[in-house]
């Protein structure tokens, strides 16, 4: 909330403070009151005054320019050069002389224009922030005072601060809540306004039924007549005290409502007595079902938890919230029944939200509004109307306040506030600080027995003391001590080891981390889109909404990592990157039956273009790349059980001919494929791309940690080369499997060494060679052993692919 | 025979000087040297010569021999050290040869910043703890002492679901289910995702905080304090202090936002600390009983305290990254330099 320190000094003398904003900004904000802005009008506008064109003339040099002299109190004339056309000689002006400091950090110095001195600057409304566009320079009345600084002269040297109110203190949102926590930090005297009507008598408020329902929702009306009031403009100093916090002046009656508000933060409602049919006030809930036009003509239709302000007819406003479309003071209003109540916070707020208005009336009322201090509101807002319209404040008023609130004592143990506080501070000094929030202050045994002020409805616990106590004694008084080595093993939940791993383990086969926002478009995010059957990994196509998102094309929550990878690598690549490795770690989310959504933690990688290798003679497509990326990833982390095999996955993304589903222990967790060759034309995307998406959950018990070295022979390894012929659509890794299981442990690695495909099989076949190592543990191997085991395996791949042949 | 010794000696001499390489320096060898090579033929002969020639005549021949062995030696030390002198030449490489990209890997600042706050704090046995981005209002809200339509509530706007579960808008749930499955003492660290509905040049949507929490039989806003600063020196690894300043957290009370003296000019004053020489890094305070109590844990035997730190703020902080769209645009040039 902006202040105007002047008013807040109507409420307690500042002192030396009132002329050291700063410091009392830094006061304020250690006492957890922060200070975000200070405007100080004065100083804002140093250096600009008030002056008078004696003379205007040509610029020399310039059709365009004058060359004015102008008086600003000073013993000589400044020359000063103006752009501006609508200015005269005789016209007052506003002056920048040297040295001021125009918004927009715009300095103002002596500088020759065309070869003339110019002494200063003759200002326009934009150049002072007083309006966004403006056309000429500002002419001032003419009786305005020659030499006069204008922020004087404008009534804007007051010095305005903006606090950071946390939402626990409602009772600082107003001139004098603010005064008052002001006295109570610095120790000094509030000092309360005594209220005195110009003018009563007039029409009994008792002409008016009260009639106060629902008293679980509005704990206090009261209300007040004002009679044979003229609606009219506000005072000058009202008028500009409200503006120059940014509420526009309505007329003399709102004016006073608002005044009343922003000086003891309560709002205030005043109603046309025409209004108030059958002469009556009726504070009660909503009927369900019922309709209700506010002011701007939109229609709502309650719900039955509204609390609604009625007269005989119906409802004339949603309590706290807004007023119906004939509910306020217009220009022939005469008499007035200004409305002064506690609605009960959440109310106001549900009823707020529900409807989506925001008023600043429905945010003091949702923050919660002092209820005690009801009555002195009311009668100020009724002061100033009696003062500005003249009307005559009625002698008696209403309040009906069923249950008057009373604060419950709070009990304090001594010890334990010394001991939590982190400072010494003795029971003396304890209890001091205590009574400075004007609590009072029973002994008890060894604590203290403490009843807070009304207003202080934040203050609840003992903890709460404990803040006020080494609040107001200073935080920066609090010691520092260390938290001790601690016993317990580390264990680190799983999910953020195994992150840890897999991101690590990444970057260190050559990808870049990125993170992207969860929220993107949904048909964005349906493009990649995979479906394949088995329980681990499945993309569906129900990606979650949000209820309130930022935008729609913010709407849905990300069902797989690839859209913002895609999104990521295009756009280096079109900055230039013409290859590149990307991935991502995250969750994403899955409607899986309503309202049940899935939630889980994926990792994918997307490698575009080709590294550039100076002795490669062949190029390496992007899919292997990864694969070969993948295959390093997986024995650098020492992750066990993962395997690549075709699949039925279902994908409009990916490349049909070079994709493969992963398997975890025969169960599908993520799938590996070029992107389809019509998406990266769609993108004039002209490189390959591949990428690889999986379930990382179901992944965490890939990595083993290393329990105990594996013991290895020290006897000689024999080697042997096995040429297959494979037809195509037999995976060689389905081979690989078979050879392996047929020679069992005998068997220490199997590895491609050639492939070959001559033009005349016409891509129907291919050969692949593989070189096995072969090594026991207790012995060499004899030429008869070696030729069973080759045997072996030849059998084991013919019986389980008759197609393929052996060389 | 002598005669046809010494022209042996000379042709075979001769042919090994010719020999240009060593594998055909040591052809001649075998030719000569071999078992039926000249000089073997030569011993052969022997026999035909009266014995009491033979052993001077034999002697003869092996010094023919050695002879040949010796220049062969020499000729091949020469062929061999002319052969690397030539494989040196014909391999030599310029090894300022720009050799294309290869691509090198990073780790993302955010994810950099978390691993450096949890490796300073695992130290004194706090463990990293994690939960679910999608919340239900018990864990995100209820719980954290903050009642269905309070005010305190609008301090962080929140993005709903239609079933009213939300995205957490803090990591502060993870404090709750920790309390819930173990006893104290607890000391924990919840790093990861968190979301507000608020999107403008100083605030993203979809932003990520690390909090600690400690629970304990006693916790004073002293052992809060240099907790913090513990973490803010080893974090930025200067000597820096940090300031708290009174505020207002729902879960917290008391409650204080932290500053620490700006590591880029040392508290001297600069731009990214705005001349004051502190930045804001964070919220704290000491565990609000309601809290406890939603927990499980009985707040009149434990006390504690929480902190949250915003992760882009530190890398801000240490990094100078001078605009937050940066962290997710995923640049390789941006991303690179955090190897």
């Amino acid at each position: 909330m902006k202040y105007s320190l002047s008013w807040i000094a109507e409420f307690v003398n500042l002192g030396p403070l009132a002329s050291e904003p700063q410091k009392l900004a830094e006061v304020l904000t250690n006492a957890g009151l922060e200070v975000e802005a200070i405007e100080d009008g004065a100083k804002r506008f140093e250096h600009v005054v008030v002056g008078e064109l004696v003379e205007v003339g040509k610029h020399p040099n310039s059709d365009r320019l004058t060359l004015c002299q102008v008086n600003v109190g000073e013993k000589t004339l400044r020359q000063i050069i103006c752009g501006a056309k609508n200015h005269k000689k005789g016209d007052k002006v506003v002056a920048a002389l040297p040295g001021a400091n125009l918004p927009g950090d715009f300095k103002i110095k002596i500088s020759k224009i065309r070869d003339v001195e110019s002494q200063g600057m003759l200002c326009s409304e934009k150049e002072l922030g007083f309006s966004e566009e403006s056309e000429g320079i500002l002419i001032l009345p003419i009786d305005a005072p020659v030499g006069v600084p204008i922020a004087k002269y404008l009534g804007k040297s007051d010095v305005l601060i903006e606090v950071n109110v946390t939402p626990n203190r409602a009772d600082v949102l107003s001139h004098y809540g603010l005064a008052r926590e002001i006295a109570v930090i610095c120790g000094l005297e509030l000092r309360p306004r005594k209220v005195k009507f110009k003018n009563s008598g007039g029409a009994s408020t008792k002409s008016i039924t009260l009639e106060h329902k629902a008293t679980d929702y509005c704990g206090r009306f009261t209300g007040r007549m004002i009679s044979g009031v003229k609606v009219g403009p506000s005072s000058p100093a009202i008028r500009s005290r409200l503006e120059s916090l940014g509420i526009n002046s309505i007329n003399n009656v709102v004016d006073a409502t608002n005044y009343a508000m922003l000086e003891y933060g309560q709002p205030l409602h005043a109603y046309d007595l025409r209004h108030l049919k059958g002469k009556t006030i009726r504070v009660d809930r909503s009927i369900k079902g019922e309709k209700f036009t506010s002011f701007d003509k939109t229609q709502y239709t309650l719900t039955g938890d509204e609390l609604t302000i009625r007269n005989a007819e119906g409802v004339i406003g949603l309590a706290g919230v807004v007023g119906s479309i004939d509910s306020g003071i217009s220009a022939d209003t005469t008499d007035i029944y200004l409305e002064c109540a506690h609605f009960l916070p959440s109310v106001v707020r549900r009823t707020a939200r529900r409807f989506g208005i925001e008023t600043d009336a429905a945010q003091r009322f949702a923050k919660g509004v002092d209820i005690t201090q009801l009555l002195t509101t009311l009668d100020r807002c009724a002061e100033l109307i009696s003062e500005v319209g003249g009307g005559k404040v009625a002698e008696d008023f209403h309040d009906s306040y069923p249950q008057p609130t009373k604060q419950n004592p709070i009990h304090i143990d001594l010890n334990n506030i010394k001991e939590r506080l982190g400072f010494e501070l003795s029971d003396e000094k304890i209890a001091a600080l205590i009574t400075k929030t004007k609590s009072e202050i029973k002994k008890n045994g060894t604590g203290l027995e403490v009843t807070p002020p009304a207003y202080r409805q934040d203050i609840q616990i003992a903890e709460d003391y404990l803040e006020e106590v080494a609040r107001l004694n200073g935080y920066e008084a609090i010691n520092e001590t260390a938290v001790p080595m601690a016993d317990w093993p580390l264990n680190h939940s799983p999910d953020y080891l195994n992150d840890s791993l897999w991101i690590r383990g990444l970057a260190r086969v050559g990808f870049s981390q990125s993170v992207n926002y969860v929220f993107l478009d949904k048909a964005f995010n349906d493009r990649f889109e995979l479906e394949a059957k088995g329980d681990n990994f499945k993309i569906s196509s129900s990606a979650l909404e949000l209820a309130n998102p930022l935008s729609d094309d913010l709407k849905v929550l990300r069902s797989n990592l690839l859209a913002g990878l895609f999104r990521n690598g295009l756009m280096n690549y079109r900055y230039g990157k013409s290859s590149g490795r990307l991935f991502e770690l995250g969750h994403v989310f899955t409607m899986i039956q309503e309202p049940k959504a899935l939630e889980r933690n994926h990792l994918a990688a997307i490698v575009w273009g080709e590294e550039d290798r100076l002795f490669a003679d062949k190029k390496m497509p992007c899919v292997l790349q990864l694969k070969e990326a993948f295959t390093t990833l997986i024995k650098n982390l020492g992750a066990a059980g993962i395997e690549m095999r075709p699949d039925d996955l279902q994908s409009k993304a990916l490349h049909p001919g070079q994709r493969s589903g992963i398997y975890f222990q025969g169960k599908s967790i993520g799938v590996m494929g070029a992107l389809h060759p019509e998406m990266l034309e769609e993108f004039k995307w002209r490189t390959d791309v591949a990428v690889f998406e999986l379930n990382l959950e179901a992944l965490q018990s890939a990595i083993r940690p290393l329990k105990k070295v594996k013991e290895f022979s020290k006897f000689p390894s024999a080697e042997k080369d096995f040429s297959f012929l494979i037809p195509l659509g037999v995976p060689v890794g389905e081979l690989i499997k078979i050879v392996t299981k047929s020679v069992g442990d005998k068997l220490e690695e199997l590895r491609l060494v050639d492939s070959f495909s001559d033009p005349a099989w016409n891509g129907e076949k291919i050969s692949y060679t593989l070189r096995a190592t072969f090594r026991k543990s207790d012995g060499s191997f004899e030429d008869q052993e070696l030729a069973s085991m080759t045997q072996t395996i030849r059998d084991a791949v013919l019986k389980a692919r008759p197609e393929v042949q052996i060389r | 025979m002598k005669d046809r010794l010494d022209q042996l000696l000379q042709t075979s001499l001769q042919d090994l000087k010719e020999q240009g390489s060593s594998e055909g320096l040591y052809q001649q060898k075998v030719k000569y040297l071999g078992k039926t090579g000249a000089f073997s033929g030569l011993m052969k002969e022997l026999a035909s010569l009266a014995k009491e020639d033979r052993p001077a005549f034999g002697q003869l021949i092996n010094q023919a021999k050695s002879e040949f062995e010796r220049f062969y030696a020499e000729r091949e030390s020469e062929l061999k050290s002319q052969e690397v002198q030539s494989r040196i030449k014909k391999e030599a490489l310029d090894l300022s040869l720009p050799l294309g990209r290869s691509a090198t890997g990073s780790t993302h600042p955010i994810y950099k910043v978390i691993d450096e706050i949890v490796e300073i704090l695992e130290r004194i046995g706090f463990v990293v703890r994690t939960g679910p981005w999608i919340e239900t209002d018990f864990y995100n809200f209820e719980a954290l002492n903050i009642p269905p339509d309070h005010s305190s509530r609008d301090m962080q706007d929140t993005f709903y679901f239609p079933d009213g579960r939300m995205l957490r808008t803090h990591t502060s749930p993870v404090q709750i289910r920790t309390m819930q499955l173990e006893k104290p003492p607890i000391r924990i660290l919840s790093p990861g995702s968190v979301f507000r509905r608020d999107s403008d040049i100083s605030h993203s949507p979809h932003f990520h905080q690390i909090e600690g929490f400690l629970v304990d039989k006693k916790v004073s806003l002293a052992d809060l304090k240099g907790n913090l600063t513990y973490v803010v020196r080893n974090f930025f690894g200067q000597n820096l202090k940090t300031r708290f300043r009174p505020s207002y957290f729902p879960f917290t009370e008391p409650s204080a936002e932290v500053d620490c003296q700006c590591p880029i000019c040392s508290g001297k004053g600069c731009r990214l600390c705005k001349n004051t020489g502190w930045v804001e890094i964070g919220g704290s305070g000491l565990v609000h009983p309601n809290v406890l109590s939603a927990g499980g844990i009985d707040p009149t035997l434990w006390q504690g305290f929480a902190w949250g730190l915003g992760v882009e703020r530190m890398a801000i902080i240490k990094y100078g990254i001078p605009d937050i769209r940066m962290f997710v645009e995923n640049d390789l040039r941006f991303l690179g330099q955090f190897p």
